[in-house]
Protein backbone atom coordinates (compact mmCIF):
# COMPACT_ATOMS: atom_id res chain seq x y z
CA UNK A 1 0.00 0.00 0.00
CA UNK A 2 2.87 2.64 1.17
CA UNK A 3 4.67 4.05 -1.77
CA UNK A 4 8.92 3.42 -0.59
CA UNK A 5 9.57 6.40 -1.52
CA UNK A 6 6.91 8.06 0.32
CA UNK A 7 8.48 5.87 3.74
CA UNK A 8 11.90 7.03 3.02
CA UNK A 9 10.59 10.98 3.32
CA UNK A 10 8.69 10.10 6.79
CA UNK A 11 11.65 7.99 8.18
CA UNK A 12 13.49 11.20 7.58
CA UNK A 13 11.54 12.92 9.67
CA UNK A 14 11.22 10.44 12.31
CA UNK A 15 15.28 9.60 12.62
CA UNK A 16 16.40 13.58 12.58
CA UNK A 17 14.67 15.29 15.22
CA UNK A 18 13.79 19.18 13.65
CA UNK A 19 12.76 17.90 10.34
CA UNK A 20 9.11 18.84 10.08
CA UNK A 21 8.33 18.38 6.04
CA UNK A 22 9.98 17.25 3.02
CA UNK A 23 9.18 17.41 -0.76
CA UNK A 24 11.10 15.54 -3.29
CA UNK A 25 10.82 17.34 -6.58
CA UNK A 26 12.41 17.21 -10.01
CA UNK A 27 14.94 19.57 -11.02
CA UNK A 28 12.36 21.14 -13.33
CA UNK A 29 10.05 21.73 -10.44
CA UNK A 30 7.41 19.13 -10.89
CA UNK A 31 6.19 16.85 -7.40
CA UNK A 32 7.11 13.52 -7.48
CA UNK A 33 6.95 13.06 -3.56
CA UNK A 34 6.09 14.69 -0.64
CA UNK A 35 5.59 14.07 3.39
CA UNK A 36 4.22 17.84 4.21
CA UNK A 37 1.50 19.21 6.56
CA UNK A 38 2.03 23.01 6.12
CA UNK A 39 3.69 23.47 2.97
CA UNK A 40 1.86 23.52 -0.22
CA UNK A 41 4.38 21.06 -2.51
CA UNK A 42 4.00 22.32 -6.29
CA UNK A 43 4.92 25.72 -4.46
CA UNK A 44 8.13 24.70 -2.52
CA UNK A 45 8.90 21.86 -5.19
CA UNK A 46 8.91 24.93 -8.11
CA UNK A 47 10.99 27.34 -5.92
CA UNK A 48 12.90 24.77 -4.31
CA UNK A 49 14.02 23.39 -8.49
CA UNK A 50 14.85 27.42 -8.98
CA UNK A 51 17.17 27.67 -5.90
CA UNK A 52 19.06 24.71 -6.81
CA UNK A 53 19.79 25.85 -10.33
CA UNK A 54 20.45 29.44 -8.56
CA UNK A 55 22.62 27.41 -6.21
CA UNK A 56 24.71 25.70 -9.29
CA UNK A 57 25.29 28.94 -11.16
CA UNK A 58 26.65 30.07 -7.16
CA UNK A 59 29.19 27.35 -7.25
CA UNK A 60 29.91 27.95 -10.66
CA UNK A 61 30.60 31.96 -9.72
CA UNK A 62 32.71 31.25 -6.75
CA UNK A 63 34.48 28.80 -8.05
CA UNK A 64 34.00 26.43 -5.16
CA UNK A 65 33.46 22.58 -6.73
CA UNK A 66 30.46 20.76 -6.69
CA UNK A 67 26.63 22.24 -5.01
CA UNK A 68 26.27 20.15 -2.19
CA UNK A 69 22.82 21.78 -0.90
CA UNK A 70 21.29 25.35 -0.53
CA UNK A 71 20.20 25.84 2.90
CA UNK A 72 17.64 28.85 3.79
CA UNK A 73 18.52 29.71 7.74
CA UNK A 74 15.88 31.14 9.13
CA UNK A 75 14.28 32.88 12.70
CA UNK A 76 12.32 29.71 13.28
CA UNK A 77 13.53 26.95 11.10
CA UNK A 78 15.25 26.45 7.59
CA UNK A 79 15.13 25.16 4.46
CA UNK A 80 17.49 22.94 2.92
CA UNK A 81 17.53 21.86 -0.89
CA UNK A 82 19.99 18.94 -1.60
CA UNK A 83 20.79 17.53 -4.97
CA UNK A 84 18.94 13.91 -5.29
CA UNK A 85 21.47 12.86 -8.66
CA UNK A 86 21.13 14.81 -11.89
CA UNK A 87 17.36 15.31 -11.98
CA UNK A 88 15.84 15.45 -8.92
CA UNK A 89 15.89 17.52 -5.10
CA UNK A 90 14.66 17.30 -2.46
CA UNK A 91 13.35 20.21 0.18
CA UNK A 92 13.30 19.61 3.58
CA UNK A 93 11.66 21.87 6.02
CA UNK A 94 12.73 22.10 9.60
CA UNK A 95 12.53 23.79 12.97
CA UNK A 96 15.29 25.93 14.50
CA UNK A 97 16.13 23.09 16.92
CA UNK A 98 17.60 20.65 13.84
CA UNK A 99 19.74 18.00 14.93
CA UNK A 100 22.56 19.00 12.39
CA UNK A 101 24.83 15.95 13.21
CA UNK A 102 21.55 13.36 12.63
CA UNK A 103 20.86 15.43 9.31
CA UNK A 104 24.35 15.18 8.24
CA UNK A 105 24.72 11.22 9.04
CA UNK A 106 21.26 10.35 7.09
CA UNK A 107 20.80 12.99 4.35
CA UNK A 108 23.68 10.52 2.02
CA UNK A 109 21.67 7.54 2.46
CA UNK A 110 18.18 9.05 2.06
CA UNK A 111 19.41 10.86 -1.45
CA UNK A 112 21.28 7.65 -2.46
CA UNK A 113 18.42 5.39 -1.69
CA UNK A 114 15.96 7.77 -3.06
CA UNK A 115 18.03 8.02 -6.70
CA UNK A 116 17.65 4.06 -6.43
CA UNK A 117 14.07 4.21 -6.99
CA UNK A 118 14.03 7.27 -9.37
CA UNK A 119 16.67 5.70 -11.46
CA UNK A 120 14.43 1.89 -11.89
CA UNK A 121 12.05 4.27 -12.93
CA UNK A 122 13.56 5.28 -15.82
CA UNK A 123 15.12 2.07 -17.17
CA UNK A 124 11.21 0.46 -16.68
CA UNK B 1 24.18 36.50 43.67
CA UNK B 2 21.31 36.38 40.66
CA UNK B 3 18.67 39.23 40.41
CA UNK B 4 16.36 36.58 41.55
CA UNK B 5 18.10 35.79 44.80
CA UNK B 6 18.74 39.08 45.43
CA UNK B 7 14.73 40.24 44.53
CA UNK B 8 13.33 37.61 46.71
CA UNK B 9 15.25 38.20 49.70
CA UNK B 10 14.25 42.18 49.79
CA UNK B 11 10.71 40.53 50.05
CA UNK B 12 11.86 38.61 53.38
CA UNK B 13 12.78 42.40 54.80
CA UNK B 14 8.43 42.91 55.23
CA UNK B 15 7.83 41.63 58.77
CA UNK B 16 5.67 38.45 58.78
CA UNK B 17 7.48 37.21 55.89
CA UNK B 18 9.08 34.49 56.58
CA UNK B 19 10.01 32.69 53.36
CA UNK B 20 9.45 33.07 49.29
CA UNK B 21 9.82 31.18 46.55
CA UNK B 22 9.15 31.54 42.39
CA UNK B 23 8.01 28.70 40.97
CA UNK B 24 7.09 27.66 37.15
CA UNK B 25 3.61 26.92 37.50
CA UNK B 26 3.38 23.94 35.22
CA UNK B 27 6.63 22.64 35.17
CA UNK B 28 7.09 23.17 39.04
CA UNK B 29 11.01 23.97 38.91
CA UNK B 30 11.95 26.57 41.82
CA UNK B 31 13.48 29.76 40.03
CA UNK B 32 14.44 30.85 43.19
CA UNK B 33 13.92 30.45 47.05
CA UNK B 34 14.73 32.87 50.24
CA UNK B 35 14.16 31.82 53.61
CA UNK B 36 11.71 28.93 54.88
CA UNK B 37 9.78 27.44 52.16
CA UNK B 38 9.30 23.98 52.98
CA UNK B 39 5.58 24.77 53.31
CA UNK B 40 5.43 26.20 49.65
CA UNK B 41 7.06 22.96 48.04
CA UNK B 42 3.43 21.48 46.86
CA UNK B 43 2.02 25.36 46.02
CA UNK B 44 2.46 24.54 42.52
CA UNK B 45 -0.11 21.46 42.96
CA UNK B 46 -2.44 23.41 44.66
CA UNK B 47 -2.53 26.21 42.22
CA UNK B 48 -3.36 23.85 39.11
CA UNK B 49 -5.59 21.67 41.42
CA UNK B 50 -7.28 25.31 41.83
CA UNK B 51 -6.72 26.71 38.11
CA UNK B 52 -8.11 23.90 36.57
CA UNK B 53 -10.61 22.00 38.81
CA UNK B 54 -12.54 25.60 39.23
CA UNK B 55 -12.48 26.62 35.86
CA UNK B 56 -14.22 22.80 35.27
CA UNK B 57 -16.90 23.62 37.87
CA UNK B 58 -17.33 26.72 36.00
CA UNK B 59 -15.42 29.14 37.76
CA UNK B 60 -14.65 32.17 35.95
CA UNK B 61 -11.56 34.43 34.43
CA UNK B 62 -8.01 33.80 35.39
CA UNK B 63 -6.52 32.41 38.54
CA UNK B 64 -4.95 35.50 40.73
CA UNK B 65 -4.06 33.36 43.94
CA UNK B 66 -4.40 30.77 46.76
CA UNK B 67 -4.25 31.48 50.52
CA UNK B 68 -4.17 28.46 52.74
CA UNK B 69 -4.60 29.04 56.02
CA UNK B 70 -3.22 27.01 59.14
CA UNK B 71 -3.56 27.91 62.40
CA UNK B 72 -0.44 30.12 63.00
CA UNK B 73 0.74 30.82 58.81
CA UNK B 74 -0.62 31.80 55.78
CA UNK B 75 0.46 29.84 52.61
CA UNK B 76 0.08 32.57 49.94
CA UNK B 77 0.75 31.65 46.47
CA UNK B 78 0.27 34.39 43.84
CA UNK B 79 0.22 33.71 40.39
CA UNK B 80 2.36 35.80 37.58
CA UNK B 81 0.85 35.97 34.63
CA UNK B 82 3.81 36.67 31.38
CA UNK B 83 4.47 35.63 28.19
CA UNK B 84 4.76 32.15 28.33
CA UNK B 85 3.73 29.81 31.08
CA UNK B 86 3.02 31.54 34.30
CA UNK B 87 5.00 31.51 37.43
CA UNK B 88 4.05 31.73 40.77
CA UNK B 89 5.19 33.68 43.50
CA UNK B 90 4.97 31.70 46.89
CA UNK B 91 5.41 33.08 50.66
CA UNK B 92 4.81 31.89 54.20
CA UNK B 93 3.35 34.37 56.20
CA UNK B 94 3.42 34.35 59.77
CA UNK B 95 -0.31 35.27 61.13
CA UNK B 96 1.03 36.91 64.72
CA UNK B 97 2.92 38.99 62.96
CA UNK B 98 0.83 40.79 59.86
CA UNK B 99 -2.21 40.32 58.33
CA UNK B 100 -3.61 39.11 54.74
CA UNK B 101 -4.13 41.82 53.15
CA UNK B 102 -0.90 43.78 53.98
CA UNK B 103 1.17 40.50 53.26
CA UNK B 104 -0.72 40.49 49.74
CA UNK B 105 -0.36 43.98 49.17
CA UNK B 106 3.19 43.73 49.84
CA UNK B 107 3.96 41.00 47.81
CA UNK B 108 2.09 41.80 45.19
CA UNK B 109 4.47 44.85 45.02
CA UNK B 110 7.64 42.35 45.12
CA UNK B 111 6.15 40.42 42.37
CA UNK B 112 6.26 43.63 39.97
CA UNK B 113 9.66 43.98 40.24
CA UNK B 114 10.69 40.33 40.38
CA UNK B 115 11.04 39.95 36.68
CA UNK B 116 11.96 43.22 36.02
CA UNK C 1 43.43 25.23 29.64
CA UNK C 2 46.79 25.38 31.03
CA UNK C 3 46.55 22.71 33.36
CA UNK C 4 46.01 19.41 31.21
CA UNK C 5 42.32 17.83 31.70
CA UNK C 6 43.38 16.27 35.14
CA UNK C 7 42.79 12.40 35.47
CA UNK C 8 39.19 12.04 36.78
CA UNK C 9 37.57 13.47 33.56
CA UNK C 10 38.78 10.43 31.41
CA UNK C 11 37.62 7.98 33.91
CA UNK C 12 34.15 9.31 34.00
CA UNK C 13 31.39 6.64 33.10
CA UNK C 14 28.80 9.09 32.48
CA UNK C 15 28.10 12.54 32.42
CA UNK C 16 26.72 12.69 36.05
CA UNK C 17 30.08 11.80 37.36
CA UNK C 18 31.84 13.88 34.81
CA UNK C 19 29.86 16.73 36.21
CA UNK C 20 30.35 15.87 39.42
CA UNK C 21 34.48 16.22 38.53
CA UNK C 22 34.33 19.26 36.97
CA UNK C 23 32.39 20.61 39.91
CA UNK C 24 35.16 19.39 42.42
CA UNK C 25 37.56 20.92 39.83
CA UNK C 26 35.87 24.22 39.86
CA UNK C 27 36.28 24.18 35.76
CA UNK C 28 35.08 25.90 32.93
CA UNK C 29 34.67 24.08 29.81
CA UNK C 30 32.23 23.14 27.72
CA UNK C 31 30.99 19.40 27.11
CA UNK C 32 29.97 18.87 23.97
CA UNK C 33 28.00 15.16 23.99
CA UNK C 34 27.37 13.04 21.18
CA UNK C 35 24.51 11.35 20.54
CA UNK C 36 20.73 11.19 19.72
CA UNK C 37 19.96 14.02 20.14
CA UNK C 38 23.56 14.98 21.59
CA UNK C 39 24.34 18.45 23.01
CA UNK C 40 26.51 20.91 24.72
CA UNK C 41 26.62 21.63 28.55
CA UNK C 42 28.82 25.00 29.44
CA UNK C 43 30.21 25.26 32.80
CA UNK C 44 31.57 28.10 34.15
CA UNK C 45 33.32 27.97 37.82
CA UNK C 46 32.13 24.19 38.02
CA UNK C 47 28.19 24.81 37.77
CA UNK C 48 26.35 24.56 35.14
CA UNK C 49 25.42 27.90 33.44
CA UNK C 50 23.90 26.46 30.07
CA UNK C 51 23.16 23.62 27.86
CA UNK C 52 21.94 23.53 24.33
CA UNK C 53 19.95 19.95 22.65
CA UNK C 54 18.17 19.42 19.22
CA UNK C 55 15.53 18.02 21.95
CA UNK C 56 14.49 20.98 23.50
CA UNK C 57 14.22 24.47 22.73
CA UNK C 58 17.20 26.94 23.27
CA UNK C 59 16.57 30.06 25.38
CA UNK C 60 17.06 31.37 21.83
CA UNK C 61 14.60 29.70 20.81
CA UNK C 62 12.25 30.49 23.41
CA UNK C 63 12.54 34.32 23.38
CA UNK C 64 11.85 34.97 19.61
CA UNK C 65 9.05 31.78 19.29
CA UNK C 66 7.28 33.46 22.07
CA UNK C 67 7.47 37.00 20.43
CA UNK C 68 9.44 37.89 23.83
CA UNK C 69 12.25 39.01 21.60
CA UNK C 70 11.47 40.66 17.77
CA UNK C 71 13.74 39.56 14.87
CA UNK C 72 14.52 42.75 14.53
CA UNK C 73 15.80 43.46 17.79
CA UNK C 74 17.48 40.09 18.17
CA UNK C 75 19.20 41.08 15.18
CA UNK C 76 20.45 44.22 16.52
CA UNK C 77 21.65 42.80 20.08
CA UNK C 78 23.79 39.68 17.84
CA UNK C 79 25.38 42.30 16.22
CA UNK C 80 27.26 44.36 19.02
CA UNK C 81 28.64 41.05 20.57
CA UNK C 82 30.17 38.86 17.77
CA UNK C 83 31.35 36.52 20.46
CA UNK C 84 27.88 36.12 22.49
CA UNK C 85 29.64 36.48 25.28
CA UNK C 86 27.73 39.26 26.70
CA UNK C 87 23.63 38.94 24.71
CA UNK C 88 22.42 38.39 28.22
CA UNK C 89 23.50 41.53 29.48
CA UNK C 90 23.23 43.54 26.07
CA UNK C 91 19.27 42.19 26.22
CA UNK C 92 18.72 43.56 29.77
CA UNK C 93 20.69 46.85 29.31
CA UNK C 94 18.43 47.58 26.18
CA UNK C 95 15.11 46.97 27.77
CA UNK C 96 14.08 43.85 25.77
CA UNK C 97 13.85 42.00 28.61
CA UNK C 98 13.89 41.90 32.27
CA UNK C 99 16.79 40.75 34.17
CA UNK C 100 14.37 38.51 36.15
CA UNK C 101 12.08 37.60 33.39
CA UNK C 102 15.58 35.76 31.48
CA UNK C 103 16.76 34.61 34.33
CA UNK C 104 14.15 32.67 34.59
CA UNK C 105 13.89 31.58 30.81
CA UNK C 106 17.50 30.33 31.33
CA UNK C 107 17.11 28.43 33.96
CA UNK C 108 13.93 27.19 32.32
CA UNK C 109 15.98 25.85 29.12
CA UNK C 110 18.75 24.93 31.09
CA UNK C 111 16.73 22.43 32.99
CA UNK C 112 14.74 21.39 30.14
CA UNK C 113 17.65 20.45 27.82
CA UNK C 114 18.96 18.53 30.58
CA UNK C 115 15.78 16.77 30.83
CA UNK C 116 15.82 16.25 26.99
CA UNK C 117 19.57 15.04 27.07
CA UNK C 118 18.47 12.61 30.16
CA UNK C 119 16.22 10.32 27.60
CA UNK C 120 18.84 9.61 25.11
CA UNK C 121 22.10 7.85 25.90
CA UNK C 122 25.02 9.66 24.72
CA UNK C 123 27.44 7.91 22.73
CA UNK C 124 30.47 10.11 23.36
CA UNK C 125 31.73 13.05 25.19
CA UNK C 126 34.25 15.41 24.89
CA UNK C 127 35.84 18.46 27.62
CA UNK C 128 36.65 21.37 25.33
CA UNK C 129 37.49 24.94 26.06
CA UNK C 130 34.62 27.21 27.24
CA UNK C 131 32.14 27.72 24.44
CA UNK C 132 30.53 31.35 24.67
CA UNK C 133 26.93 31.05 24.99
CA UNK C 134 23.76 33.39 26.30
CA UNK C 135 23.13 32.15 29.50
CA UNK C 136 21.82 34.49 32.61
CA UNK C 137 21.59 32.66 35.83
CA UNK C 138 24.50 31.84 38.75
CA UNK C 139 24.83 28.29 37.89
CA UNK C 140 23.43 25.03 39.00
CA UNK C 141 25.15 22.25 41.15
CA UNK C 142 25.25 18.72 39.18
CA UNK C 143 23.29 17.41 42.27
CA UNK C 144 20.37 19.75 41.88
CA UNK C 145 20.19 19.19 37.96
CA UNK C 146 19.96 15.59 38.54
CA UNK C 147 17.21 15.74 41.20
CA UNK C 148 15.00 17.85 39.26
CA UNK C 149 15.77 15.90 36.23
CA UNK C 150 14.84 12.17 38.24
CA UNK C 151 11.74 14.71 39.72
CA UNK C 152 10.53 15.21 36.40
CA UNK C 153 10.61 11.62 34.98
CA UNK C 154 9.08 10.41 37.98
CA UNK C 155 6.00 13.12 37.66
CA UNK C 156 5.68 11.69 33.68
CA UNK C 157 6.48 7.91 34.56
CA UNK C 158 3.78 5.51 34.55
CA UNK C 159 5.50 2.36 33.81
CA UNK C 160 9.29 2.06 33.13
CA UNK C 161 10.43 3.70 30.13
CA UNK C 162 7.68 5.33 29.18
CA UNK C 163 8.82 8.66 29.76
CA UNK C 164 10.93 8.43 26.68
CA UNK C 165 8.17 6.82 24.85
CA UNK C 166 6.06 9.49 25.65
CA UNK C 167 8.69 11.65 24.14
CA UNK C 168 8.78 10.00 20.75
CA UNK C 169 4.85 9.40 20.49
CA UNK C 170 3.12 11.34 18.12
CA UNK C 171 -0.21 12.64 19.33
CA UNK C 172 -3.66 13.23 17.65
CA UNK C 173 -6.24 15.16 18.95
CA UNK C 174 -9.31 12.96 19.53
CA UNK C 175 -12.07 15.63 19.54
CA UNK C 176 -12.28 16.17 16.19
CA UNK C 177 -15.30 15.65 15.72
CA UNK C 178 -17.16 16.39 18.84
CA UNK C 179 -16.42 17.03 22.54
CA UNK C 180 -16.25 20.85 21.76
CA UNK C 181 -17.56 21.87 25.23
CA UNK C 182 -14.51 19.72 27.04
CA UNK C 183 -11.95 21.50 24.94
CA UNK C 184 -13.91 25.01 25.98
CA UNK C 185 -13.23 24.74 29.55
CA UNK C 186 -9.56 23.80 28.78
CA UNK C 187 -7.01 26.52 30.02
CA UNK C 188 -5.46 28.58 26.83
CA UNK C 189 -2.02 26.67 26.87
CA UNK C 190 -4.00 23.02 26.85
CA UNK C 191 -6.07 24.60 23.41
CA UNK C 192 -2.52 25.57 21.80
CA UNK C 193 -1.01 21.95 23.06
CA UNK C 194 -4.27 20.50 21.54
CA UNK C 195 -3.99 22.50 18.20
CA UNK C 196 -0.91 21.01 17.59
CA UNK C 197 -1.01 17.84 18.33
CA UNK C 198 -1.48 16.21 14.78
CA UNK C 199 -0.20 12.90 14.84
CA UNK C 200 2.69 14.56 12.88
CA UNK C 201 4.20 15.83 15.79
CA UNK C 202 6.11 14.90 18.93
CA UNK C 203 6.09 16.53 22.34
CA UNK C 204 9.66 17.72 20.94
CA UNK C 205 7.95 19.48 17.83
CA UNK C 206 5.21 20.78 19.85
CA UNK C 207 7.53 22.63 21.87
CA UNK C 208 9.28 24.25 19.26
CA UNK C 209 6.17 25.57 17.29
CA UNK C 210 4.78 26.93 20.29
CA UNK C 211 8.32 28.00 21.97
CA UNK C 212 7.64 26.50 25.05
CA UNK C 213 9.81 23.45 27.21
CA UNK C 214 9.60 20.22 26.06
CA UNK C 215 8.59 19.01 29.63
CA UNK C 216 6.02 21.34 29.79
CA UNK C 217 4.52 20.41 26.88
CA UNK C 218 5.00 16.95 28.14
CA UNK C 219 3.02 17.24 31.47
CA UNK C 220 0.51 19.35 29.50
CA UNK C 221 0.06 16.23 26.57
CA UNK C 222 -0.43 13.38 29.84
CA UNK C 223 -2.63 15.78 31.33
CA UNK C 224 -4.64 15.65 27.93
CA UNK C 225 -3.93 11.93 27.53
CA UNK C 226 -5.61 11.09 30.89
CA UNK C 227 -8.44 13.13 29.80
CA UNK C 228 -9.02 11.52 26.81
CA UNK C 229 -8.73 14.75 24.65
CA UNK C 230 -5.44 13.27 22.67
CA UNK C 231 -4.34 9.59 21.84
CA UNK C 232 -0.84 8.52 20.30
CA UNK C 233 -0.77 8.22 16.73
CA UNK C 234 -1.11 4.50 15.68
CA UNK C 235 1.26 4.03 12.37
CA UNK C 236 -1.00 3.04 9.90
CA UNK C 237 0.94 1.51 7.01
CA UNK C 238 2.09 -2.60 7.34
CA UNK C 239 4.83 -1.86 5.16
CA UNK C 240 6.19 1.19 6.74
CA UNK C 241 9.81 0.76 7.22
CA UNK C 242 11.08 -0.48 10.85
CA UNK C 243 12.64 3.10 11.26
CA UNK C 244 15.24 2.88 14.67
CA UNK C 245 13.53 4.75 17.15
CA UNK C 246 15.01 8.06 18.22
CA UNK C 247 17.50 7.69 20.90
CA UNK C 248 17.19 4.55 20.95
CA UNK C 249 20.10 2.92 23.04
CA UNK C 250 20.05 0.14 19.92
CA UNK C 251 20.97 2.84 17.44
CA UNK C 252 23.91 4.61 20.06
CA UNK C 253 26.03 1.61 20.62
CA UNK C 254 29.68 2.66 19.27
CA UNK C 255 30.41 -1.16 18.85
CA UNK C 256 28.09 -1.86 16.05
CA UNK C 257 28.55 0.11 12.83
CA UNK C 258 25.90 2.68 12.72
CA UNK C 259 22.66 0.78 10.85
CA UNK C 260 21.37 2.43 8.02
CA UNK C 261 17.48 3.00 8.88
CA UNK C 262 15.78 3.01 5.40
CA UNK C 263 13.62 0.41 3.89
CA UNK C 264 14.66 -1.96 1.17
CA UNK C 265 12.83 -2.18 -2.12
CA UNK C 266 11.59 -5.77 -2.63
CA UNK C 267 12.99 -6.96 -6.49
CA UNK C 268 8.96 -7.76 -7.67
CA UNK C 269 7.26 -4.70 -5.86
CA UNK C 270 6.45 -2.76 -8.88
CA UNK C 271 4.99 0.25 -6.69
CA UNK C 272 6.93 3.45 -7.88
CA UNK C 273 6.92 6.80 -7.23
CA UNK C 274 4.40 9.42 -8.19
CA UNK C 275 3.87 9.84 -12.08
CA UNK C 276 6.52 12.61 -13.09
CA UNK C 277 7.59 13.54 -16.87
CA UNK C 278 9.81 11.10 -18.63
CA UNK C 279 13.27 12.88 -18.33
Amino acid sequence: MSDPVIDLLTALRDNVMGVTESTLATVDGLVVASDVDKTHPESMAAVAAATLSLGHRLADQGDTGQLREISARCSTGHVIVTAVGDRALLAVVTDEGLDQAAFRREIPAVTAELRRHLDKDVSS
Amino acid sequence: MSSLDAALSRALNTPGISGAALLDAVTGLSYAESGEVSAGRDSCEIAELARTRLTQAGASGELENVIVTTSTQYIVTIQLPRQGDPLLLCATVDRERTNLTWALRELTRYADELLA
Amino acid sequence: MTEGPPEPLTGSRNIPSLLSALRSQERSCTVVVAGAPGGSIHVRDGLVVAMETPGAPSVEGLLLRSGRVSEEAWSSVRATDTTHEHLAAELVHRGLVGAGELEVVSLSALFDAAFALSLATPDSWEVTDPVPTLYRNAGVTPERLLAEVSRRINLLAGEPGSVAALARTRMESATAAGLPGAVGTLPARHQDVLANADGRRTARDIAFALGRGLFAVMVDLRQLLDRGLVRPRTPSADTRPSTAARGAPSAVSPAAPEPVSLPRRRPGNTSSPAPRPQD
